[in-house]
């Protein structure tokens, strides 16, 4: 199975994306990977998956069974289980830490290891996941795209020539590319980073995002927030934000700068995007992925009961997630059959600073801790500026302060504790509250 | 050695193994639906032995949150070794601290290396489980002697144990490989084009 082939006009309008005047010195090549029966998958997703119907309150979905059986056959962590029990809730939680800890046994027999990919993640929880998958899962994310903007009445552009999407990050390091896509029939995507570094002149970001358009932007609240200053002009026709919760206040701003829907959407690199704020809560996005509130035990909890948040699903087939928990938490409630997670408590922004006061991504301190064997780590920043990062794992804490200082050019100190309870990656306010 | 019932018998008893018998054991959390204990009590006390003490309601529960898949797997075959024990011919020749001694001793092992619904689905397993059950109560099945009864449980135990260990080769071989091919990836950066934020 070899990837497809784009247009010599699409080959050509990628390199005009690298070779322009104002372009980022982009650092990395990439494709969409997809291979004839992987853009099929894609497409299955698009026609039927994302448009069947949710599962009723009370029920499993109608694919649930043959899922069990597959996971339960193919994959060796469950495998050890023995069979199938007959009572969902009795299918243990499984974390992101003990996905880590043995990432391979939970890759199903039936994948071979050379069709394999890698997303690797340290996100902004802190904890590193090596995520195995396949090609096609990046593109459902544009399928799920599709359906958001549908939700306005819009749709994705389709065909070479173009920018459908850009993807905004702003932070120290992160691969840059252009690159192109077959679900959009050659349709071009960006994958920009805002961090004046990565640009001849700072002032080539406005230029370059406002000449090519993009018709989509995705970013997080801080990467989106740098756009509003750096590419005011930009009219696309949908923003959506993930990674961290995105507030009111910046939401309506980005709103009104840009005049366009700006969506707040929950997502994970494990199974990419789960559901999307659409005024009343987090809408689920997709059937294909079972939502389960779980209290501390792993017992499902009813509909209306807040609690951490588990998903079940084969989106990758790569790693099917079963009862996986998020560490983010939620209720659901079903409003005309259609599953929202209310009062969701994500991952809460705390803004970083350097010493000039502009700010700094988490993912810079998540990444500059990312080789040390850390257990957890919650960072704060004082009014000063200063930092104190208390830790659990075997590390020196002066190492820990010089990587953090190398990375932000902050100053401050670190401090050791025996134990860590809570979530691996905690950005603190001082006062301690999350 | 005393004389029991053919073999047939048991391996017939086994695959009639009604389904509460096969049901979930009782969660440290709540889920699931079968007390192992009781069950290991109640059929001691049917037997006229006592009811399990505290130290033997441990046995048959839930020890640890970490190892649910190993406990899961020993409960729910104690769960089957009731149903063996239950057999009225087997009942008959069994002191109860015997077959107490034999689901506390003998099982788990049998556990760590088959799940439980096989030595009730599979005609091989049910053969190996009921001659098992029989070797530890010292009982030996009709028209066989102890030669010939040894020669056969080990016939079939050797088998599964050659089974076992090809499965568990071909797991590590396969693990080193995904491990391998996870790193070179990650080094190589080999993934599909980004669009989003996770």
């Amino acid at each position: 199975m070899s990837e497809l082939p784009f247009s010599h006009f699409a080959a050509e309008y990628l390199k005009a994306l690298r070779e322009h005047p104002s372009s980022p010195k982009y650092n990395f090549e990439s494709s969409d990977l997809l291979t004839k029966e992987s853009l099929q998958d894609v497409k299955d997703f698009a026609r039927s998956t994302v448009s069947g119907p949710f599962w009723q309150e009370g029920s499993l979905p109608q694919w649930m069974p043959g899922f069990l059986q597959r996971v339960f056959r193919q994959v060796p962590y469950y495998r050890e289980f023995g069979d199938v029990p007959v009572d969902f809730a009795a299918i243990p939680t499984v974390d992101r830490a003990e996905l880590a800890a043995e990432i391979e046994r939970f890759i199903p027999d039936d994948v071979k290891p050379s069709e394999l990919t890698v997303y690797f993640t340290s996100g902004t929880s802190g904890d590193k996941l090596v995520v195995p998958t396949e090609a096609s899962v990046s593109s459902k994310v544009l399928v799920l795209l599709d359906r958001l903007a549908g939700f306005y009445g819009q749709t994705l552009p389709r065909g070479a020539g173009k920018v459908a999407l850009a993807a905004v990050f702003c932070q120290a390091e992160t691969l840059t590319y252009p690159s192109l896509s077959h679900y959009l029939g050659g349709a071009a995507t960006l994958k920009v980073n805002l961090h004046p570094d990565s640009w001849s002149e700072a002032e080539d970001r406005g230029r370059y995002l406002t000449e090519l358009a993009p018709e989509v932007i995705t970013g997080c609240p801080h990467s989106l927030s740098v756009l509003s200053q750096v590419a005011p002009g930009l009219r696309p026709s949908l923003i959506v934000s993930s990674a961290v919760a995105l507030s009111q206040g910046l939401r309506q701003k980005l709103s009104e700068q840009f005049h366009c829907p700006v969506i707040d959407v929950y997502s994970l690199t494990e199974c990419k995007f789960i559901a999307a704020d659409r005024g009343n809560g987090m809408a689920l996005l997709s059937p294909d992925l079972y939502v389960e509130i779980v209290d501390s035990e792993g017992r499902p909890l009813p509909p209306g009961e807040s609690g951490e948040i588990a998903v079940t699903g084969g989106r990758n087939r790569c790693l099917p997630l079963l009862r996986y928990r998020t560490g983010d938490y939620a209720a659901l409630q079903f409003i005309g059959g259609q599953p929202y997670l209310v009062d969701f408590q994500g991952r809460a922004p705390v803004e970083i600073v350097d010493s000039q006061g502009s700010p700094i991504s988490n993912l810079d301190i998540v990444g500059a801790l990312r080789d040390f064997p850390l257990v957890g780590f919650s960072f704060s920043q004082e009014e000063d500026k200063s930092f104190l990062l208390r830790f659990c794992g075997d590390s020196k804490a002066e190492q820990l302060v010089e990587a953090i200082t190398g990375a932000t050019g902050l100053v401050g100190s670190a401090e050791k504790l025996e134990t860590w309870e809570g979530k691996p990656g905690q950005f603190v306010r001082p006062s301690g509250e999350n | 050695m005393k004389k029991g019932p053919p073999i047939e018998e048991l391996t017939r008893h086994l695959a009639e193994c009604p389904e509460s018998f096969l049901a979930e054991p009782l969660q440290p959390n709540g889920t699931g639906t079968v007390h192992v204990a009781a069950v290991v009590s109640d059929l001691i006390s049917m037997m006229g032995g006592e009811p399990l003490t505290s130290r033997q309601v441990k046995l048959f529960s839930y020890r640890s949150k970490k190892n649910l898949a190993t406990d899961r797997k020993r409960l729910r075959m104690a769960l089957v070794g009731c149903w063996l024990l239950y057999n009225s011919s087997v009942r008959k020749l069994t002191e109860p601290q015997d077959a107490l001694r034999s689901l506390e001793e003998e099982l788990p092992e049998l556990a760590s290396l088959l799940p439980s619904e096989q030595v009730v689905t599979d005609p091989e397993r049910r053969e190996e489980f009921s001659r098992l059950l029989l070797r530890t109560l010292e009982i030996l099945p009709d028209g066989e002697g102890e030669k010939e009864a040894e020669n056969r449980f080990e016939a079939l135990s050797t088998i599964k144990r050659d089974a076992v260990v090809r499965a568990a080769q071909e797991a590590e071989k396969r693990a080193r490989k995904l491990r391998e091919e996870l790193a070179r990836k990650e080094r190589e950066r080999r993934a599909a084009s980004v669009y989003s934020h996770e």
